[in-house]
């Protein structure tokens, strides 16, 4: 045995509180050595005190035992049930939730009440389209006639002469000419085509989308074109607001004047002649010709 | 006095009572098992102001899973949420800059008295050299544990603990 290999035996993290408890094979050298006594006392000292370290006193447990009492008490009494679990997460907490959630429940009851009791009048807002045309339902092209064909908003119809939109049976579109459009509740996507386009009682606010212009509608009778390189505008009777499509552009134009809308430049209104005015039709539905006055804005 | 050691012995009428979370039962877990729980946490983490911390809330995080808890032991169950937990803060710490933990006495406010001396030498002691050391002489483990806990080959560990103590045993005769 030599010093050396009782350092290693050390180096392992061996350790004895006292030189009689080490083994047999060690204790006879350690006797006889002054050193490794000194060694091994050290590294008994050390394990000793490291132990030590790690040793919890009663001041810090009592701490731990406080806040731990709390909060374990705390979760005892707010431990929630599934539903407040995530009534807490997305709502909020205590008993106000519960009121919340009955009051939501009422006003949704109340809701679906007033849903279904409305179910005819419901019915009014389904748009009637009549005249020379055709619409597209359920992707089938039905050709319109006299008689009013009920549609839901959003419906296709190309008009191919003249064609009568009604809303709420009391609202109308006449539409004079060949083009195509997407129907909305108040608005009109003109998708292609040129036509003169008359509005009827309360048609204020009325939207026309074209290609590069969006129009609302005061009150008028209006003259559109969507050509290949501008939207052209021209106002019979009343008064429009029109605006640029994509550029921060707005503005009116009076009964008597026009304008042309190109996609990438600024409106421009021009000083348009009123185009011919063809003579009356006489084969004209005499009751799609009775437009009435433009409502002006106050 | 080891808190590692001395296993109390829990029948099954006592885990009904933890697994239903009663106040009493908890408070004897606690009392029982709060060293052994700081040892590891203070072998891990190397300061006895983390480990309080740590203490309190493996100690938290098992109230909240007590109805989770299984036969096999309760002392084993502890030993691994306080492991998984300190290691998970160390991870965090990695993040944070040095020495925002230092060691003061919650009441009154001076450095822990035991800290003063072997504390302030392992805090300096690497971490690598430092958790391999305090599981071999503190909790007594074997090699062959440590390696499995540390995921390290036993004779680096072996060299780990050999310098950690040539590091000790010159910084506390010095």
């Amino acid at each position: 045995m030599t010093c050396n290999k009782f350092q290693e035996w050390l180096d392992e993290g061996n350790s004895v509180s006292s030189v009689e408890e080490l083994p047999d094979e060690y204790l006879a050298h350690v006797t006889s050595c002054s050193g490794c006594q000194k060694s091994i006392m050290l590294q008994s000292s050390l394990i000793t005190r490291l132990k030590n370290s790690v040793v919890l006193d009663e001041a810090a447990k009592r701490r731990i035992n406080n806040k731990l009492a709390a909060l374990t008490y705390d979760a005892k009494i707010e431990e929630p049930s599934l539903l407040g679990r995530l009534l807490n997460r997305f709502f909020m907490p205590g008993h106000r939730k519960w009121l919340y959630c009955g009051v939501s429940l009422v006003v949704v009851c109340a809701l679906l009440v007033v849903f279904r009791l409305s179910g005819p009048e419901r019915a009014n807002i389904t748009l009637f389209v009549s005249g020379n045309g055709f619409v597209t339902k359920n992707h089938e092209e039905i050709r319109l006639s006299a008689s009013q064909l009920p549609l839901f908003p959003g419906a296709s119809l190309k008009s191919i002469g003249r064609c009568n939109i009604v809303w709420n049976q009391h609202d109308q579109v006449e539409i004079d000419g060949l083009a195509e459009f997407l129907v909305g509740e108040n608005r009109l996507h003109m998708l292609n085509g040129k036509a003169e386009i008359s509005f009827k009682k309360s048609a204020k606010g009325y939207v026309i989308e074209m290609k590069d212009a969006l129009l609302t509608v005061v009150g008028t009778v209006i003259k559109l074109e969507i050509a290949s390189d501008h939207d052209y505008i021209f106002v019979e009777k009343g008064r429009i607001q029109w605006q640029h499509g994509r550029l921060a552009k707005t503005g009116f134009l009076e009964g008597g004047q026009g304008m042309r809308i190109y996609a990438d430049s600024v409106a421009e209104i021009e000083s348009v002649q009123e185009p011919v005015k063809s003579k009356p039709e006489p084969d004209r539905d005499p009751e799609i010709n009775t437009i009435s006055d433009p409502i002006l804005p106050e | 006095m080891d808190h590692t050691q001395g296993r109390p012995d829990y029948d099954e009428a006592f885990l009904d009572r933890l697994r239903k979370q009663d106040p009493e039962a908890f408070r004897k877990l606690f009392d029982d098992m709060a060293g052994m729980v700081f040892a590891k946490a203070v072998v891990i983490l190397g300061n006895r102001s983390s480990a309080e911390d740590a203490t309190q809330e493996v100690f938290y995080k098992a109230y909240r899973s007590l109805a989770n808890l299984k036969d096999a032991g309760v002392r084993p169950w502890l030993a691994t949420i306080t492991r998984n937990h300190c290691f998970d803060e160390l991870r965090r710490k990695k993040c944070r800059p040095c020495g925002v933990d230092k060691p003061v006495d919650n009441v009154t406010g001076k450095l822990h008295e035991s800290e003063s001396g072997v504390d302030e030498i392992l805090r300096a002691l690497p971490e690598e050299i430092r958790i391999p050391l305090m599981f071999k002489v503190v909790e007594g483990l074997k090699y062959s544990e440590i390696a499995e806990i540390l995921h390290k080959p036993e004779g680096s560990l072996r060299n780990l603990v050999c310098k950690g103590l040539k590091i000790l045993r010159k910084e506390i005769s010095e």
